[in-house]
């Protein structure tokens, strides 16, 4: 498979390791990755909540890079995911939108058809015929880790669009990451309220960053409650969230049980016998030091 | 393309019960005093007092999670209404900082984050190619074109 990669911005400035495990995770299971020039998605946290235009216009000039070179596209960022696909919905639905892009577009020789399509990393990596190679070629199971899933709200929402299907209040959940987990050798757990929110924007968005922990707080509480000893997210917001979030937690309540973080990037390339020294695991706030 | 297009459907909105399943399982109502989006609906929609919204720093404490509109019992669009009257505001000047330096900064090197040598460095030791260049001329243009011209200007 060929397909075009869009990191967004925050793994390869902030996360360098990350990418290494994505780009690794891809070499051993015969992805080839396409590095385009793409520009912030940009995310709907952030230019969408200001002006929805200009944020539908640059997410439109990112699908056109990719759809040029006939490629869809793979996310490993909740943020990029929900504004690409949902910028792609958009455009298929609302003529008169399209037609405003398309506008702007043509005056830089670029168009958009929409044909192209556009996949978060563990929608991938929870096809059968990855889940079967990755178990095939499983190098150090992650035994002893009793992990959660944390996706992401923009990995979810809306469903209609992030998980082509209605939503369902009961089971608001994809089960991508548990498939990968699993065929990874994890225990996978379940924990309340396991679809809600980190945090991350409020204080991104804002600086309130006690309130935003305070958000991050009840989480981990119900994490805590189901006892994982591991967490597994799919978005770099998400992540600095989490284990950041816990590092400064930690400083005001020395005696806080903590729950080391990971990409699911990180974790798939780890068990398929990438070197954890070479995905920079150690820089992780709060140490990894099962693995 | 310019103004602000209205990004929800009113009408749905005739139908809000004031239940406050939005407020209730919304993560910011549950930390921030004065953030409450059952009680936006009402002022902005019902009641027609729509400048005072407008003028809050409150409203920009949404984080876009959308458990909101998931959870509403009419399945109404209140994300899509919260992402409006931030674009209203915005347009009245109305914007926290943290999210303006970040919109100027995609202008002017395309990414919402600044690398630094730190970065150049690590990714150096790592293997990792040096990061691409996005053409940001082009960027800056398809963003005036596309009508977000005075937020870029203003220093």
């Amino acid at each position: 498979m060929k397909i075009s990669l869009f990191t967004g911005c925050v793994i390869p400035i902030r996360y360098p390791g990350m990418e290494v495990s994505i780009r690794e995770l891809a070499g051993k299971l015969g992805i080839e990755l396409v590095d385009m020039k793409f520009s912030c998605c940009p995310s709907p946290t952030g230019l969408k909540e200001v002006h929805f235009d200009s944020w539908l216009t640059l997410a439109a000039r990112n699908l056109s890079l990719a759809e040029d070179q006939g490629l869809d596209i793979v996310t490993t960022c909740s943020g990029c995911a929900n504004t690409l696909r949902e910028t792609a919905c958009i455009l298929k639905n609302n003529t008169g939108k399209l037609l405003s892009v398309r506008k702007v577009l043509s005056r830089y020789e670029m168009d958009l058809k929409g044909t192209g399509k556009i996949f978060n990393l563990p929608e991938l990596l929870a096809r059968d015929e990855y889940l079967d190679l990755m178990e095939e070629k499983l190098i150090n199971p992650l035994i002893n880790m009793r992990i959660g899933t944390h996706y992401g709200c923009h990995y979810l929402r809306p469903a209609s669009v992030m998980l082509d299907r209605e939503q369902d209040t009961y089971f608001p959940l994809p089960e991508t990451m548990e498939l990968v987990l699993e065929s990874l050798g994890a225990e996978v757990m379940e924990y309340s309220r396991q679809e809600l929110c980190c945090g991350a924007a409020l204080s991104i968005n804002t600086g309130r960053s006690e309130e935003a922990l305070q958000i991050t707080a009840e989480k981990l509480g119900w994490m805590n409650e189901a006892e994982i000893n591991a967490l597994a997210v799919t978005c770099p917001a998400c992540f600095t969230q989490f284990d950041t979030g816990q590092a400064l937690l930690k400083r005001k309540n020395r005696n806080m049980r903590t729950i080391p973080v990971f990409h699911i990037a990180e974790l798939a390339a780890y068990a398929l016998g990438s070197d954890p020294g070479r995905l920079n695991l150690n820089t992780h706030k709060i140490k990894p030091h099962f693995l | 393309m310019s103004g602000t297009p209205e990004l929800f459907n009113r009408k749905d909105f005739y139908r809000c019960l004031q239940c406050a399943i939005c407020t209730g399982s919304c993560p910011a109502a549950r930390v921030i005093e004065g953030f409450n989006p059952r009680e936006y609906i009402l002022k902005y929609i019902l009641y027609g007092e729509q400048e005072e919204l407008l003028k809050s720093d409150m409203i920009w404490c949404c984080t876009t999670c959308q458990i909101c509109q998931e959870r509403c019992p009419h399945g109404i669009d209140i994300s899509g209404f919260l992402i409006h009257i931030m674009n209203l505001a915005a347009e009245r000047g109305n914007l926290p900082e943290e999210i303006l330096k970040e919109i100027r900064l995609i202008a002017e090197t395309g990414r919402s984050i600044k690398p630094t040598a730190h970065t150049v460095r690590i990714r150096e030791e790592l293997g990792l190619k040096a990061l691409e260049q996005p053409d940001t001329e082009e960027i800056r243009n398809i963003l005036r074109e596309a009508g977000l011209k005075g937020m870029l200007d203003q220093k």
